[in-house]
């Protein structure tokens, strides 16, 4: 379970975060969902580690994963797919995965479950990252976090800019993860896939947690999306 | 694995084609080429962290002249045999070069090039400082009595050539084969993204200082190679000169590749050999040829051999 609760976070003298409150279940999907600047991506960064939370207290598991550095909470099981992808540009797909693979030292095995979850990377083994397709590139930037075998799996604006297949083909992994007793962090501007992929959402304004509610809760109440997101 | 297979062609062809050149050159060149292929040895060390781990250092004279004194004063001073000697050499680089990567990585970006360049002008200054030992900078002879290896005389120029050149295969081979690996792979995702390398759980901070000690180590075996093959080692060698010298010869020839330093190193010698013969202001011509080279071939000679029509290059 993770758990974020009264996080306060700052970028050097600048206030960002002024208390998020949320936590996670194993095998479910949570949203955040803003307007931008509201803290979204801040957040998915605190947890990672890449940023150091001024207040509150982050947990996984019971134990505190706000005081640890972004190399250890990848160890602690934590995978992060930024927005932007940031793959290794000049890194052929295949040693994109090896770098993933590597860091935890995983086994073959887990090289081909990654490939099982996006085949049409088995064809672009040898490509350059950086020739890829933006949505090839979302599926390299998802396998390789995969790599690690995480526990905890934060996405950033996942389906952003990807045709309808893609996003179809992305949301069927974040399905299957969640099946797989992932806790998934999700943070995305598209309603349509929230409604399709979240079990629950938290709205965030100006770096607070302002409600958090179960996806049927929206459903039944979709003018919330207007109130917080102005769509 | 015909990635690998052809990039191993390469090198050995490489190699093979060096050791051809002795027999069908003129003297001149062959006494150039020897030069060249230790100081290739250097380039090769600063392209392991410049040119795969996005590293700028401005003081690799300093690991340069580690392995230059460290086999220079033990055979100057310690009447040592060339082998140990060596061998010292060696180990200087590596505890200079670990003390320095141990500190200097605390920085980044350009405050690491100051940090670095402000380690060698200390180690240059060092060496004058304590010229009663190292001569300052007037240098030291290595006696040619004391250059012989397992009854090998390396003044003798065949010898010396050839001892370049293992001195070189071996360089390339082994950071081919480091590059080529699982740990240099992922030095290539440091400088592609430090930070997506510390996400994934990397220490990046121990794979860099081992790049930097990888690295000084390469760079003093060229240093105590240089004081061995040609008899001398001197402050010159400390200067900030050679700092800047190894930059250019891999950015002339091809960051992040491994053939890149040597092209570089060949272009740069016979280019101010070349425009010396020609005019006083050889430099003018130097700089005129540089410019020009950066602006049409920004990756370098090889580099943009591999972008343009070569994507295999290792």
């Amino acid at each position: 379970m993770l758990e974020l609760a009264e996080v306060t976070g700052a970028y050097g003298n600048v206030k960002t975060l002024f208390g998020v409150s949320f936590s996670v279940a194993p095998g479910s999907v949570h949203c955040i969902m803003g307007r931008n600047g509201a803290g979204k991506t801040t957040t998915l960064k605190t947890i990672m580690g890449l940023l150091t939370p001024t207040g509150g207290t982050i947990t996984l598991n019971g134990a505190d994963l706000g005081s640890e550095s972004a190399e250890n909470t990848a160890k602690r099981g934590v995978g992060y797919v930024p927005q932007g992808r940031r793959l290794f540009a000049e890194l052929s797909v295949a040693e994109n995965i090896q770098i993933g693979l590597m860091a935890r030292r995983s086994d073959p095995a887990t090289r081909d479950w990654v490939l099982d979850l996006f085949p049409p990377l088995k064809t672009r083994l040898t490509q350059r990252a950086e020739t890829l397709s933006g949505g090839e590139q979302q599926m390299l930037a998802m396998a390789r976090a995969l790599c690690l075998r995480p526990s905890v799996l934060l996405l950033d604006e996942p389906t952003e800019g990807l045709q309808p297949s893609m996003i179809a083909q992305i949301r069927n992994v974040v399905m299957k993860m969640r099946c797989d007793g992932v806790a998934v962090v999700l943070v995305e501007q598209r309603s349509d896939a929230v409604l399709t992929m979240a079990d629950h959402v938290t709205f965030l304004e100006n770096g607070r947690s302002v409600e958090t509610l179960p996806i049927a809760g929206l459903k039944a109440a979709p003018e919330k999306l207007t109130h917080y997101l102005g769509v | 694995m015909r990635l690998f297979s052809r990039a191993n062609a390469l090198h050995l062809g490489l190699i093979a084609l060096l050791a051809a050149l002795f027999f069908t050159l003129p003297a001149y060149h062959t006494g150039n080429l020897a030069r060249i292929m230790v100081l290739a040895v250097f380039a090769m060390g600063y392209n392991l962290l410049f040119g795969y781990t996005g590293l700028l250092s401005l003081g690799h004279a300093l690991f340069f002249s580690a392995g230059m004194y460290g086999l220079g004063l033990a055979m100057h001073l310690g009447a040592a045999t060339p082998a140990p000697a060596f061998l010292a050499g060696l180990i200087a680089a590596l505890i200079v070069s670990g003390v320095v990567g141990f500190l200097a990585l605390r920085t980044t970006g350009v405050a690491f090039m100051i940090v670095t360049l402000m380690f060698a002008q200390a180690g240059y200054l060092t060496i004058l400082y304590f010229g009663s030992y190292t001569r300052g900078d007037e240098g030291f002879v290595i006696q040619q009595a004391q250059r012989s290896l397992l009854g090998i005389d390396l003044s003798d120029d065949t010898n010396r050539y050839f001892a370049a050149l293992i001195l070189f295969a071996a360089a390339l081979l082994v950071t081919g084969a480091i590059v080529r690996s699982g740990f240099g792979r992922t030095l290539v995702a440091i400088r592609e993204n430090e930070q997506r390398a510390t996400m994934l759980g990397y220490d990046v901070q121990r794979l860099k200082l081992i790049a930097v000690v990888l690295s000084g180590v390469l760079s003093g075996a060229s240093g105590a190679a240089y004081a061995l093959l040609f008899g001398y080692a001197g402050a010159t060698f400390a200067t900030v000169q050679y700092s800047i010298f190894p930059l250019l010869w891999v950015l002339l020839g091809g960051a992040g590749t491994t053939i890149g330093p040597l092209i570089g190193a060949i272009f740069m010698f016979y280019l101010i050999d070349y425009a010396s013969g020609l005019t006083n202001a050889y430099l003018l011509l130097v700089g005129v040829a540089l410019v020009a080279l950066t602006l049409f071939a920004s990756q370098g000679i090889v580099g943009t051999i591999r972008a343009r029509w070569i994507r295999w290059l290792p």
